[in-house]
């Protein structure tokens, strides 16, 4: 596994996915809602991101320069970016800029950031809030959007994935749970990028059934070979675009653990 | 308005497959391999079929266009082939020695494919393998030329590395160029010239989702003068095309001589085995290799094969799928042309390509196939097709009917397309 993969997986798909939290919870929103600032997520080697808290909405974007923002974080390895999202890091990031503002937004564990990433990260892995509730539905749909943000980062940086993502037709893959959520892969000049919404124009579908089957392909207990014969996984469109997509596919839980 | 097909019984087949076999139904003749789209459409099992015909595991009536995706050469349940088996079968057919057919069978290939020697096993992927392995004893080089969109097979040297199995070692020593492409060929040959052990295509590319492509003129000829000046062994996998455009193989059909050429589908009308034929100055090579199987030497797969090849060369069998693949294209490109469906058409009429270009994604093609297929046409969404030789004329105008009126039922639901 590359760190430096991991550490983009971890900005797009992890942090990333705060994007959907807020949009699909109530009280995710009710956080969100209090904050507007950025974050630039400046990483040696790795992703430079901007996270942005704007009007009770999150994104998570590639950092240009010139953007505005309130907070700038130092990592000066993919290592240490790596450690600080897994909770395990010895060391810190360097605030570059906006101190007084990073220690107030993510310095302390009940700081919002944190608050947030948290329960976001307990909804994820073990389907329950950190209270107990149990949110299943919810988990599984951040899930989803953490894999189809995962697919282009894993296929833009990861060695083998890399190839597959070269061969992918330019063009928009619709990901999609049936009626539940969709993601839109953009494929063009074999680079992927991300949308987690719904394509307008796509050139090909992956759509699974339900959630139910969405989870199980996520964690790895079914694969999506079986599910397409038994009907819980449709495939239309440019096939090789997702014949592509799928080896690509197969490499996004490693890194998603 | 014909009968639009339900599969009840298949989905449930289906499920209890999926319980017992990864995928229900793996690989090629499995829905998920992309060729059956949507998978609703499509029936899963047979329960018999005969001639062009099969029915499904609920009763469905199909005229099928994929013949077992090449195998099912002179018509399904053909009585002479079946009764050549059925006699060798009460005679012996895995035995300690080989039975003396096998030589019989040996001779009479060779002599159709006007090569030096024949060298059996079950699949193509077995003598596609065997064909690399002696271009590299022979040559004592590495180095194999794909073709890009090429298939060989499943083993791990004709994949790509992100394929799931597959290491970046085992495609080490692959290139790849373009078909058609000289300039490419001259490059590779003038860059690598000592390394390369071989240049490994299909006669033609039939390959999937998109136009079937095929030589240009001299392509072979200057292909055949680089690997022969080189050094290079040109081996022809003709397991997909042999048998179906002439019988003394593709490479004579395009008017050169592979030193290696690969048979395996069409050979002994479904009955299973394969064929590495060469050359006399390779036989050194393959001869030096061990490579074997179980049941490589069963006879009855030879009995079929020498009933169905002198069956085929009586039937003068290539003009007739060049005529029966014709009298259907024509159908269809009128039909199409009538309604304002750009259809291409492509490959060779015996293994006749469709393909559906009104949008970039290819569903508008998907959801004709569909239609086609619940209507009674077996067809695939992204593969070659195949004319056998039970097929009729008769049925190749049932076709064309459930075809004509498929592509109606397509048109109706995009308004927006087809105004």
């Amino acid at each position: 596994m590359s760190l430096k993969t991991k550490a983009f997986v971890n900005f797009y798909a992890g942090i990333g996915v705060l994007e959907k939290f807020v949009e699909l919870d109530p009280w995710a929103k009710s956080i969100a809602d209090q904050h507007n600032l950025s974050v630039w997520f400046n990483v040696k080697d790795g992703p430079n991101g901007l996270l942005t808290f704007s009007n009770g909405r999150v994104s998570a974007t590639e950092y240009s320069r010139g953007d505005a923002c309130d907070v700038r974080l130092y990592f000066k390895s993919c290592e240490l970016f790596n450690d600080v999202v897994d909770g395990k890091a010895a060391g810190s990031p360097l605030p570059l800029k906006g101190i007084f503002k990073t220690l107030k937004f993510m310095g302390k564990p009940d700081s919002p950031f944190n608050v947030l990433t948290n329960e976001m990260a307990n909804i994820m892995r073990q389907g329950k809030r950190c209270n107990g509730e149990s949110v299943n539905e919810l988990s599984t749909q951040l899930a989803f959007y953490a894999m189809a943000a995962g697919l282009a980062q894993v296929g833009n940086h990861d060695r083998i994935a890399k190839i597959a993502a070269a061969r992918i037709h330019d063009g928009e893959i619709s990901v999609e749970i049936k009626d539940v959520a969709a993601a839109t892969v953009i494929a063009s000049g074999g680079k992927l990028k991300c949308a987690l919404k719904k394509s307008e124009n796509p050139r090909a579908f992956m759509i699974f059934d339900n959630l139910d089957i969405a989870g199980k392909l996520i964690r790895g207990e079914v694969d999506a070979m079986s599910c397409l014969s038994s009907g819980l996984l449709v495939m239309k469109g440019f096939i090789p675009m997702l014949d592509d997509l799928n080896k690509i596919l197969n490499i996004v839980p490693k890194y998603l653990s | 308005m014909k009968t639009v097909y339900t599969y009840n019984k298949n989905r449930e087949l289906m499920q209890r497959a999926a319980k017992v076999i990864p995928c229900g139904v793996y690989g090629h003749l499995g829905p998920a391999e992309g060729c059956m789209i949507p998978t609703s459409a499509y029936p899963f099992f047979v329960t018999k079929a005969k001639g062009s015909e099969m029915w499904d595991a609920d009763g469905n009536r199909f005229i099928d266009y994929m013949c077992g995706y090449g195998p099912n050469v002179s018509g399904y349940c053909d009585p002479e082939i079946d009764e050549a088996a059925m006699k060798q079968i009460a005679i012996g057919n895995c035995t300690t020695l080989p039975n003396t057919i096998m030589v019989d069978f040996a001779e009479l290939l060779t002599d159709t494919v006007k090569k030096d020697w024949a060298f059996f096993a079950k699949n193509g992927g077995d003598v596609t393998q065997l064909a690399i392995m002696t271009a590299r004893a022979h040559t004592g080089r590495k180095k194999i030329i794909f073709v890009n969109g090429y298939y060989h097979g499943v083993a791990p040297w004709t994949q790509k590395p992100d394929s799931p199995g597959v290491l970046p070692e085992d495609c080490r020593n692959s290139i790849y160029i373009d078909f058609n492409d000289l300039t490419q060929l001259n490059k590779v040959i003038s860059d690598q010239k000592e390394k390369i052990a071989c240049f490994i295509a299909t006669p033609y590319m039939h390959g999937n989702f998109k136009d079937n492509v095929l030589p240009a003129d001299g392509y072979w000829q200057e292909v055949r003068r680089l690997c022969t000046e080189n050094g290079i062994v040109l081996i022809i996998d003709d397991i997909r095309a042999g048998f179906r455009l002439n019988l003394a193989g593709s490479d004579a059909h395009y008017g050169f001589e592979a030193d290696l050429i690969c048979f395996c589908k069409a050979i002994a009308n479904g009955y299973n085995v394969s064929a590495l034929c060469g050359k006399n100055f390779i036989k050194p090579a393959v001869s030096s290799i061990m490579y074997t199987g179980s049941y490589w030497m069963s006879a009855v797969p030879f009995a079929a094969g020498i009933v169905n090849i002198k069956k085929l060369i009586k039937a003068d069998a290539c003009t007739y799928f060049r005529t029966l693949g014709l009298r259907l294209t024509d159908g269809l490109a009128k039909i199409a042309k009538s309604k304002n469906v750009n259809l291409s058409i492509s490959g060779e009429p015996a293994m006749f390509y469709l393909m559906i270009k009104d949008d970039n994604s290819l569903i508008l093609h998907q959801e004709w196939i569909a239609e086609c297929v619940k209507r009674g046409a077996f067809l695939t969404n992204h593969h070659n097709h195949f004319i056998n030789l039970s097929l009729t004329e008769d049925l190749v105008d049932e076709t064309l009917e459930i075809c004509d009126e498929a592509m109606d039922v397509m048109i109706k639901k995009h308004p927006e397309v087809y105004k």
